[in-house]
């Protein structure tokens, strides 16, 4: 049944019905150290989310009178204080058990984020380049991401993380599958 | 490699550019136009000495010591000076030339750069007559290979003729052909005509004054010169407002602000027909589309049919509200920052033009998308909108008690008034925003819909799909919607179903491109009672 709408485009109801599908995860775990790493990144966060309002409120607090600005931006601080921790104690957890990957013979497929969720899937045949990259926090943990790149700007899609040799091998499986497969992949 | 030969025989070559002394292995080098520096020196002297001459005679009437007079004057003949002598060292240094696989470039005073471009990367060449080089008979071509701005290739001022011939055999893809200018010449009589797609009809140009860009740009306009203005005028205008009766005061601001309104109305209209006087679009027979318009500034945009990947059919308020809309196109390789096209974006196809026509030139430019049926969202997603609606309204009273009880001069008949205008502004824009939500698949094309004040439809050829995006944040999860984004090479990448059902989603992506997502994709079972049980490989 289409109904007209205001500018001029006709509207049906949907013909499929709600909840029939689902995408399952993917199948593979990035690795366990992943976790570390995350805790690592949003401690590194919190500090820089704490100290402005910190340092702020210490000023106030020592150099003026103004007792109620003291008070709010004690305030302030506290709250920002509870907030990272609980990020930093929540979200490296439930992200791990989000954040899933596989390689078909045909296509890369992840699943990452952990309150914002993300499934991104690209056929192997639309791959522009394979990164591996491993950021300071890294390296020391023996982790690698890998970084699936198509010729669509809105960004790569992203391992993180495996363990530095297996990314490795990954991306090398990858880019033998996606230069057996002809075209400029745009 | 380059091969000129400054004492050299130089002759004018037939289609107005100086031809260096030709080397038997290789092509010739070009040079930009004989006219550059007269150009340079009449454009100069309409933006640099009179403005300097009108400011210096302002102040010498204003009546400042005379040696301020000579700052203006001097600044004025120095830039002239120094730009100038800028441009003439810049046509001595500038040459081109096209091979048959290569389009190469030189430049630069002090350091020479040398750029080639293979012509199979070409992407775009586009031709532009600003007002300056206009009275000239030249014209500025820019040829990119739609990496980035910064790779593009300016080749102005050059004759017309030379431009357009430039254009043809760029865009030209039998490479091997020859590449001689005579030969090119004969071969251009064999070719198709254009088949003209749209063009302009001035009844037209009234969407000018509501069109987005045009009416920024010209309120824009009118508030900068108002506030210049008002230095001059504020003083005196308060000190007559506190002077004369209420009732004489209302009316004149009344019709101050008419003024300042119908103003920068005209401003935009004004505008908006130099943007698009003389439009044309047509398909022209090398597998291009061509957008040509301007009254000023002349532009000639081409966009290869093979990189499109779509078009977007642009429902803008208010423009929406009369009837109108406009049509874009999803092009991989096209920046929309770079050449000078003023107020318009590059890939815009037409002006804001009637419903109805825009469809039908939508439907010629990219064969085979006619409007389709779209399926509507749930109202799960409705209810998302009006609990957004809600939460501003809330903010907003919050805010505005707040402000009530701690400001003391605070009007308190303010905050039923503001409180009620925000409701009556958000809970339509909830509603408008749902009724904008919509996906479909019809033929060999996508439909994806979305938006509110900048309400669009994008047409996605399907093969140009090459991933998939599909998100959900948890308030979606508890509805059981999602966004399937469908990732393109073009523009910002990607575009949106917000807040589908996930099923039809999921459906619709899978049916767009067929055995991609299938094998991620597992049915769910709703069996008897309510309960559902997981099918496929039995969850985690």
């Amino acid at each position: 049944m289409a109904e007209e709408r205001d500018d001029g485009i006709s509207v049906q109801q949907q013909k499929v019905s709600p909840g029939s599908l689902r995408l399952r995860p993917p199948r593979n775990e990035v690795h366990r150290r992943s976790v570390t790493h995350w805790t690592l990144r949003a401690l590194v966060g919190s500090v820089c989310f704490v100290a402005p309002t910190l340092v702020t409120a210490v000023i106030i607090q020592a150099f003026t009178d103004v007792s109620w600005l003291s008070l709010l931006l004690w305030i302030v601080t506290g709250a920002t204080v509870a907030a990272s921790a609980a990020v930093t104690v929540i979200m490296p957890r439930w992200r791990f058990r989000v954040h899933r990957w596989e390689v078909t013979g045909d296509a890369v497929y992840t699943l990452s984020g952990w309150f914002w969720q993300e499934w991104r899937v690209a056929p192997l045949s639309r791959i522009q380049t394979v990164d591996t990259h491993r950021g300071p926090l890294q390296r020391p943990l023996g982790l690698s991401a890998v970084i699936v790149t198509t010729a669509s700007a809105a960004g790569p899609l992203r391992i993180e993380s495996l363990d530095a040799d297996r990314a490795a091998g990954v991306a090398e499986q990858l880019t033998a599958a996606t230069q057996a497969t002809p075209g400029d992949a745009t | 490699m380059m091969s000129s030969h400054d004492e050299g025989h130089r002759h004018s070559d037939t289609d107005g550019g100086p031809v260096d002394a030709m080397d038997e292995q290789s092509e010739p080098w070009r040079r930009l136009s004989p006219l550059t520096v007269q150009c340079t020196v009449v454009a100069l002297a309409v933006v640099a000495l009179v403005p300097a001459v009108v400011v210096a005679v302002f102040i010498a009437i204003v009546g400042t010591a005379w040696p301020w007079v000579l700052i203006p004057l001097g600044a004025g003949v120095v830039v002239f000076g120094g730009v100038t002598v800028g441009e003439a060292l810049r046509y001595r240094t500038t040459r081109y030339r096209v091979t048959p696989t290569h389009f190469e470039f030189q430049s630069g005073v002090f350091a020479r750069h040398y750029r080639s471009l293979r012509r199979d990367r070409v992407r775009n060449v586009d031709v532009s007559v600003s007002i300056f080089v206009r009275p000239f008979g030249l014209c500025q071509v820019i040829v990119g290979s739609g990496e980035s701005s910064a790779g593009e290739l300016k080749v102005e001022p050059i004759a017309k003729a030379e431009g357009e011939r430039l254009r043809l055999e760029l865009l030209r893809r039998e490479v091997g052909e020859s590449t001689d200018t005579v030969d090119a010449q004969a071969h251009d009589i064999e070719e198709v005509d254009p088949v003209e797609l749209a063009a302009i009809r001035p009844a037209w140009f009234r969407y000018g004054v509501l069109s987005p860009l045009s009416a920024t740009a010209g309120y824009s306009a009118l508030a900068a010169t108002l506030g210049v203005a008002a230095e001059f005028v504020a003083a005196n205008v308060v000190e007559a407002a506190a002077a004369a009766p209420l009732r004489v005061v209302l009316v004149v601001g009344v019709f101050a602000a008419l003024g300042a309104l119908i103003s920068g109305a005209v401003l935009a209209l004004l505008l908006h027909m130099e943007a698009w006087w003389g439009y044309r679009l047509s398909r022209e027979s090398d597998g291009t589309l061509r957008v040509r318009r301007g009254l000023i500034n002349l532009s000639s945009i081409s966009i290869e049919e093979k990189r499109m990947r779509g078009i977007q059919v642009r429902d803008y308020l208010p423009l929406r509200w009369f009837g109108a809309a406009s049509v874009a196109a999803i092009v991989s390789g096209f920046k929309d920052s770079g050449a000078n096209t003023g107020i318009v974006p590059k890939r815009t196809l037409t002006p804001d033009m009637p419903r109805a026509e825009a469809l039908r030139v939508a439907a010629s430019a990219l064969p085979g998308a006619e409007p389709a049926t779209l399926v509507a969202h749930p109202r799960a997603a409705l209810r998302r909108r009006l609990v957004r609606a809600s939460a501003a309204v809330v903010v907003i009273v919050a805010l505005l008690v707040g402000a009530a009880w701690l400001v003391p001069g605070f009007p308190q008949w303010l905050v039923p008034l503001l409180i009620l205008v925000s409701a009556l502004l958000a809970y339509p824009y909830a509603r408008s925003s749902y009724r904008g939500l919509g996906h479909g698949l019809s033929g060999r094309f996508l439909y994806l819909r979305g938006g509110m004040a900048a309400r669009s439809t994008a047409v996605l050829k399907r093969d140009a799909v090459i991933g998939w995006s599909i998100s959900q944040t948890p308030f979606q999860r508890w509805s059981n919607l999602t966004t399937v984004g469908a990732m393109v090479a073009a523009g910002n990448g990607k575009h949106c179903a917000v807040d589908t059902d996930s099923s039809a989603g999921l459906a619709l992506a899978d049916a767009a491109v067929p055995g991609l997502l299938a094998q991620f994709l597992e049915p769910v079972e709703v069996v008897g009672g309510g309960e559902r049980v997981e099918g496929g490989a039995g969850g985690r």
